[in-house]
């Protein structure tokens, strides 16, 4: 289950209005979400939630998925 | 054969069909482009040993390098092989390449067919210039690798593959390009009778990337290759005489500093007598034709013009005559 | 062992015929002995110590990895595998150059430092370490057998020139059982074919004009110079995507698909796209095993931060290809290229939609054009024989191809007899020598756009055989085999 502020986090960074994001979404299949704007994102969501990512973590996303598990992880 | 699966057998007689049908097809064209086409006489004169086979009957055979091609003639009438045979009245086959080195002195030698009878001459061009040391390294393998290696080949592997390599005519790219557009091959650009002291400063240039090659040092450079070429032409059935090849000392003089000239000409006198003296010692016949030509004679340091070459010419002559009863 | 030698063929026979007779489970010691065997013929025995090592720590450390449940640990442990094998890696390549400098007593001297030689290395380290990310990212499980996965960092097509295999593509391939088939033997044998075209009678032939200009700049003018340069990005295309066919034309013969490596990279409309088109394999590694980290670690720089991992990502693909300034210079040169873009890219997209020609087939032409000369500069580096020769070309480039070409168009009937306008063409050499280099090109053009169209394989044998034969013919007259040029001095 994606959060909606996860969602809104990504969707503001993309410009984009609506867009389905699920757990098994991967980068490649939403508009824009290319390698540029995939660091954008993440730093959005880091900001977002006041927390840090580790480089190692962050190249171990596979999907969107991932990416809210992490930030779970990292708010417990 | 049996034990391979249904694929890999299809492919291998599928492969050696397609490759001996093709081979058949190329040996087809070739045949007929030798008979349509009289493509020997479209080829360059002065590369005939890689494309002609040595004659079984030549009297004289000349070997070396670009001293004695004949670049500075006017036409191939006055090309030293054919002033050779005016003067003494024998076959004489061209075996010289341009820039040829030692290695490709004895692969040439290896195209020579063998003789029941010692009687055929083989001369070769030495200048003394060849054994002042030069600060590059000459390739070991000849100046013309590729080129032997598709003519004369050492393992039973690679004589077979000369062997189906050399009657398909058709994929030889210069035999071919040179049968497409009549070349001229005397006469033409830097390649017409010249005089080093009358021409600009072609002979200058050349002899100042002589000195920037040349090593300041008395050593000499080997010599004993040249007693491998007599054992192996000795093999063969074939009398090697070098001809110790003239050195324009007037350029010398001229071009040179002072001092220099004087260096250089002590240098080179003391290799052409090292070589008179290695050839008598291993006797080995040679015919000395230094100081032959003149001032005129010479296109630049070491290579004689018409004028030079029938000097040179003559002097060989007076040779095969004074040998003539042996 | 080059592809393009006597030596290589009936190497090539011998081993697949043992390979047919071979019972399956035996096979992968087939393909790694006969591996093991074209390695040693490069006559190394320093290369084959190197990839014993790589290929025993890899295969330990892939283990560790994998069974390591901590993740600080699991993280080490992958640094220690890349550390060893950048480590084999700058001690092969670099050890000559060092020792060199360092006690030139030991190198003796005259001896040639044979970069062909060492470029073997610089693939399989690569991709031990990718074997490696992998696993720690969970993406591969690692491999059991121990001499399969010597085969997988040394299988003989790819281990000169690679491409650099991902385990998940080539791992699967080598445990599968294997059956002949005679679509591969066939599409195989015919992709050997068309590499070895482009190698020698492409590449080979271009090397001729190249090496004549590049190995002497300060003789040359501004259309020499020009016309070596264009045809030099022609020469290394045919040369390294000729080789790489041959290497995946025989792959094919053991059922093996190695990853394509090139894409019609000149078609490139950006520097970016051409490293998707160029030399594929190795240009994934380095965007994901460089350039992506790199760019989230600085990913507080925004936009600098990405410039910066392309610059660093670029600086070690130059070195990578080998220790000189020529080298660095060609990798930063794209680097600035790509870093250049990051800025300069959305800009340019929001300027070309608001004036409408964002799709306009000019604007892709034109795209192309610029992309192909930021690369051809580039090349200018990478081959020139020194940064001031490079220099050198880049500065003389333009000089006189204004009055060149005026002075070509009003003799253009006549222009054979204008020495002047036909020798910066000719380069020194003869018409029908230039004649026979167009000869290559034609061949090398017209297959390539023909071989889209006709499906060659899908043809009757009656149109088959001719097009075989006409290969092999084009081959065989067109192609140059002996050592390009020779030096010889008579004076």
């Amino acid at each position: 289950m994606i959060s909606d502020r996860l969602k809104r986090v990504i969707l503001t960074e993309l410009q984009l209005d609506e867009f389905s994001l699920e757990d098994s979404t991967i980068a490649d299949t939403v508009p824009g979400w290319d390698s540029l704007s995939h660091t954008r994102i993440i730093t959005a969501v880091e900001a977002e939630y006041g927390i840090h990512f580790k480089t190692v973590e962050v190249i171990r996303l596979k999907n969107v998925g991932d990416l809210q598990a992490l930030v779970d992880r990292k708010l417990a | 054969m049996r034990m391979m699966e249904n694929g890999a057998r299809r492919f291998v007689a599928k492969g050696l069909f397609l490759g001996v049908l093709f081979y058949a097809v190329s040996l087809l064209f070739s045949a007929l482009f030798a008979q349509a086409w009289d493509w020997r006489s479209w080829q360059d004169p002065r590369k005939r040993l890689l494309y002609e086979p040595v004659p079984g009957n030549s009297d004289i055979i000349l070997l070396g390098d670009s001293i004695w091609i004949s670049s500075y003639v006017k036409s191939e009438e006055d090309a030293l092989w054919k002033v050779l045979e005016k003067l003494t009245g024998k076959r004489v086959f061209n075996a010289t390449l341009n820039g040829a080195d030692p290695p490709d002195f004895l692969n040439a030698v290896k195209l020579l067919p063998k003789r029941e009878t010692t009687g055929t001459v083989v001369f070769l061009d030495v200048v003394p210039t060849r054994f002042l040391p030069r600060n590059y390294v000459e390739p070991a393998q000849g100046n013309y690798p590729g080129e032997f290696s598709g003519l004369v080949a050492d393992g039973l592997i690679r004589r077979f593959m000369v062997s189906l390599r050399k009657p398909l005519l058709v994929f030889d790219t210069d035999i071919v390009m040179n049968c497409l557009l009549r070349k001229t091959y005397f006469s033409v650009g830097d390649d017409r009778p010249r005089v080093w002291a009358k021409d600009g400063d072609f002979a200058l240039k050349r002899f100042q990337t002589f000195e920037r090659y040349i090593v300041d040092t008395d050593d000499l450079r080997r010599m004993d290759w040249i007693t491998g070429l007599k054992t192996a032409l000795d093999r063969k059935g074939y009398r090697l005489v070098i001809v110790v090849t003239p050195v324009n000392q007037f350029l010398i003089r001229e071009y040179a500093g002072k001092d220099k000239a004087e260096i250089y000409l002590t240098r080179i006198s003391r290799a052409r007598g090292a070589l008179v003296r290695f050839l008598q010692e291993n006797q080995i016949e040679y015919v000395d034709c230094s100081g032959e030509a003149d001032a005129d004679g010479f296109a630049d340091l070491i290579h004689t013009n018409a004028r030079g070459d029938e000097k040179v010419a003559e002097k060989m002559a007076g040779y095969i005559r004074l040998h003539r009863q042996e | 062992m080059y592809f393009n030698s006597l030596a290589f063929g009936v190497f090539l026979a011998v081993v697949w015929l043992v390979y047919q007779f071979t019972p399956d489970r035996h096979r992968w010691l087939a393909l790694a002995l006969a591996s093991l065997g074209f390695y040693a013929s490069l006559k190394a025995p320093l290369l084959l110590f190197a990839l014993g090592l790589v290929a025993i720590l890899s295969y330990a450390l892939g283990h560790c990895i994998a069974r390591q449940e901590n993740d600080a640990l699991k993280l080490r442990l992958l640094w220690v595998g890349i550390a060893v094998n950048i480590g084999v890696l700058c001690l092969v390549k670099y050890l000559q150059p060092i020792a060199g400098v360092l006690c030139p007593s030991l190198v003796p001297a005259g001896r040639q430092v044979n970069l062909f030689v060492t470029i073997g290395v610089s693939y399989f380290t690569l991709q031990a370490i990718c074997y490696l990310a992998d696993i720690y990212l969970g993406r591969v499980e690692p491999e059991r057998h121990l001499g399969r996965f010597a085969l997988y960092l040394g299988f003989f097509p790819k281990l000169l020139q690679g491409p650099i295999e991902r385990a998940g593509d080539l791992l699967p391939q080598l445990q599968a059982p294997y059956r002949c088939s005679y679509e591969n033997m066939r599409s195989g044998a015919l992709l050997f074919a068309w590499g070895l075209f482009k190698k020698t009678a492409v590449a080979n032939r271009l090397a001729l004009y190249v090496n004549t200009v590049y190995g002497d700049v300060h003789s040359y003018g501004g259309v020499s110079l020009l016309m070596a340069t264009y045809m030099y990005a022609i020469q290394i295309y045919a040369d390294f995507s000729g080789y790489t066919d041959m290497a995946l034309g025989v792959a094919r013969f053991f059922n093996i698909r190695l990853t394509q490596n090139f894409n019609s990279p000149y078609l490139a409309t950006s520097v970016a796209d051409f490293w998707r088109r160029w030399h594929i394999s190795f240009s994934r590694w380095i965007l994901d095993y460089i350039f992506r980290p790199l760019q989230v670690l600085w990913r507080g720089g925004g936009n600098y931060g990405t410039a910066a991992a392309l610059l660093v990502t670029f600086l070690f693909s130059g070195l990578w290809h080998g220790v000189a300034w020529g080298f660095v210079i060609w990798g930063l040169l794209h680097g600035t290229y790509l870093a250049g873009s990051v800025f300069y890219k959305p800009w340019a997209s929001r300027i070309a939609q608001r004036l409408g020609f964002q799709n306009h087939p000019v604007r892709r032409v034109v795209q192309t054009v610029v992309t192909f000369h930021l690369v051809c500069m580039a090349w200018i580096f990478f081959r020139a024989g020194s940064v001031a020769d490079g220099w050198y070309v880049l500065t003389h480039l333009l000089g006189g191809v204004g009055g060149y070409l005026a002075a070509a168009f009003e003799n253009l009937r006549h222009l054979t007899q204008h020495k002047e306008l036909v020798d910066p063409i000719l380069l020194g050499k003869t018409l029908p020598r230039f004649l026979l280099l167009l000869a290559s090109l034609a061949v090398f053009g017209t297959a390539s756009l023909l071989r889209d169209c006709i499906r060659i394989q899908a043809r009757s044998a009656w149109v088959r055989w001719p097009a075989y034969y006409l290969l092999a013919s084009a081959t065989a007259f067109l192609g140059v085999y002996n050592d390009v040029g020779f030096v010889y001095f008579q004076f």
